[in-house]
């Protein structure tokens, strides 16, 4: 190759390349991270691959087992429920509720709880010390009973569901968020900007916010499966999504009685939580590990 | 020390006003009025409204209503169940210490299998049984718990029939609650049947604890096996190491040590998500938990009941949090100077 270029060093890789060739270089972590991207596809498709309406009952194939046993078909790949519901379908469409419903919980509490964190952080002082105790409070109640309390006032349902993980998850983004702010601000690189003359708001832009990506994205993927394991847990709990809904933690529920006589109602819906979550912590972690090697290189 | 603690105290006292303020607000936040949430069918006679109204001092102003709520508190008058006509602070009192056995048993396990895993898995780093330990703690973060539990009933209460379903001692037994520990009380009770009661009631928690203690197992592998990694790369292990101890001596006299000087703060911050699983396992094992009540009374919209359990569940929390702080700050100088706790 010819090296013969005016310029002796090799050029360095933006920071995002850096993390996305270590990122990329362990098999297990890019497993898990086309996982994800599969089933976002599938969430996004699922009205056109879910063989059957999640709904419609199939009065005379009940409890149908899954195809790989004797009894079971290919029709219905992963058996029917107890109202002859076809199982791939509930869970295919259950894409949407548990790992859309997080998705849409972690964005928004994201936005949220950065923003006030990072105002907080930014605005020093008294604000900053009520603001430290008011979240010591929430932070004391454990998210699952924040949700439930929400729950209390709003009622059962999806919405109400939505609405209490999303605030459940909001006192961690700030802490976060206001943590890093408070240790990027006492970096020299701020005070050159400040003696540039720029503005609070132009600071934080561009000068800290990429600055704490790192942890804010860590704490995304650290939000985003305890949001899908919330969900599914007050599914579970009969508090989430209201009976024919396909919410993973809902069906798991309705299955609680056929345990014995039909596992698989319970335990498909289970692997699809198991799997989600998994391969979002991997990617995770794998994050984690990838922000660390650039560290120390 | 004594600045740590006043202001440690004075975060305690704030955040329990706050706390007791928002389990006071439910009452008024919940739609409709207040005496509505209280009688939600409207089943109730007049004169029970009226010892109702009596009871939180409704036709009185906001503030008055709190300071009642308060001394109802202090009072040990913390109102009548709708569902089942029981004091609740008597059920609260019981459910909670069954939640607490739990917990505490579920932590036990947690700890003598997830603290000597982390150490062996960072102590030999790298190798086959460091990886195989990590992605088990990978897998076991990512279960959900319901699922776990309801696998283990599957296949050790259905299938193999090693362990009884579901509640905390068998139905035949009849164990007067008085300390509300039940191996307490069955070591109490003058009871010919006490060893088999006894027996029952261990089986019965086995397979509650298995299924709470893959949470905070998987965390303590987690933060022992991070934190000795951490502190291996310090100066003081590599000075111990060219004195010419060896990788085990530098273990036991020095990685350890400091390992465990900050552990307590670990285990505190671990109470959180603990008491979160045990919330959820305790409804599936039909244990007589204050989880379990929590969703029954949400389900019935019994607002005195939720107020109970939410307010002793967070007190909890919150003072366990404070006491590993201020434990950790005792045992090490190093933890006082943090501006922020």
């Amino acid at each position: 190759m010819d090296r013969n270029t005016i310029y002796q060093d090799d050029a360095v890789p933006s920071i995002t390349k850096q993390v996305i060739t270590a990122f990329s270089s362990r098999g297990i972590f890019m497993v898990a991270f086309w996982t994800l991207i599969l089933m976002l596809v599938v969430m996004m498709l699922s009205y056109v691959l879910a063989p059957y309406h999640p709904q419609h009952q199939h009065i005379d194939l009940l409890l149908l087992p899954p195809s790989w046993y004797d009894q079971g078909t290919v029709e219905f790949f992963f058996g029917t429920d107890g109202l002859g519901r076809d199982i791939l379908s509930r869970v295919i469409s259950g894409t949407r509720y548990t790992l859309g419903g997080a998705i849409l919980t972690v964005v928004i509490s994201g936005i949220i709880g950065v923003a006030i964190g990072a105002v907080a952080a930014m605005l020093r002082g008294l604000r900053s010390s009520i603001l430290h105790h008011l979240l010591d409070t929430i932070l004391a109640i454990p998210s699952l009973l924040l949700a439930i309390l929400v729950i209390a006032i709003l009622g059962r349902g999806w919405d109400t569901v939505l609405l209490a993980v999303t605030i459940g998850l909001i006192p961690q983004f700030i802490r976060v968020s206001h943590q890093a702010v408070l240790a990027v601000l006492e970096t020299e690189y701020v005070r050159m900007a400040r003696l540039d003359g720029y503005t609070n708001f132009q600071l934080f832009y561009r000068v800290v916010l990429p600055n704490i990506a790192e942890p804010l994205i860590i704490r995304f993927t650290a939000a985003l499966s305890s949001a899908v394991m919330d969900l599914a847990a007050l599914g579970f709990l009969n508090l989430g999504a209201q009976a024919p809904a396909p919410e993973w933690g809902s069906m798991m529920a309705s299955g609680i009685e056929l345990l014995t006589s039909a596992p698989w109602v319970i335990t498909l819906p289970g692997i699809a939580i198991f799997i989600s979550v998994l391969s979002i912590n991997l990617v995770g972690e794998g994050l984690q590990r990838s922000f660390k090697k650039l560290e120390s290189s | 020390m004594w600045r740590y603690f006043i202001r440690k105290f004075n975060l305690l006292v704030i955040t329990i006003f706050l706390l007791s303020l928002l389990s006071f607000s439910l009452l008024h936040l919940m739609p409709g009025l207040p005496l509505d949430a209280l009688n939600p069918d409207g089943s109730l006679s007049l004169a029970e409204q009226r010892r109702l109204v009596e009871h939180y001092a409704l036709e009185q102003g906001f503030w008055q209503q709190y300071a009642q709520y308060i001394s109802n508190i202090f009072n040990g008058n913390w109102g009548t169940s709708r569902i089942d006509q029981i004091p609740i602070f008597d059920q609260m009192v019981s459910s909670f210490m069954s939640t607490l056995q739990l917990a505490v048993s579920a932590m036990a396990l947690a700890m003598f299998i997830g603290v000597p895993l982390g150490i062996i898995s960072a102590y030999y780093h790298g190798s086959w049984f460091d990886r195989t330990v990590t992605s088990m703690s990978l897998i076991g973060q990512s279960i959900p718990v319901f699922w776990w539990a309801l696998m283990l009933i599957l296949l050790l209460a259905l299938g193999l029939q090693w362990f009884p379903l579901s509640g905390r001692i068998g139905l035949l037994y009849d164990i007067p609650e008085v300390s509300h520990i039940l191996l307490i009380d069955i070591a109490l009770a003058d009871d010919e049947y006490q060893r088999a009661a006894l027996w029952s009631a261990v089986r019965h928690i086995i397979l509650p604890t298995l299924a709470i203690s893959v949470i905070p197992m998987t965390a303590l592998i987690q933060i022992t096996r991070a934190s000795l990694i951490d502190i291996s790369e310090k100066n003081y292990i590599q000075a111990a190491r060219a004195k010419g101890l060896s990788r085990y001596q530098v273990l036991w006299r020095h990685a350890l040590p400091n390992y465990f000087s900050s552990f307590i703060r670990h285990v505190g911050a671990l109470t959180n998500p603990l008491l979160t699983t045990t919330m959820v396992v305790e409804y599936i094992f039909d244990w007589p938990g204050a989880g379990r009540w929590l969703i029954h009374s949400l389900v019935a919209q019994d607002v005195p009941a939720i107020q109970a359990c939410m307010l002793t569940i967070s007190v909890f929390v919150i003072c366990i949090s404070i006491i590993t702080d201020l434990l950790a700050a005792w045992s090490n100088p190093k933890e006082r100077n943090q501006s922020h706790g």
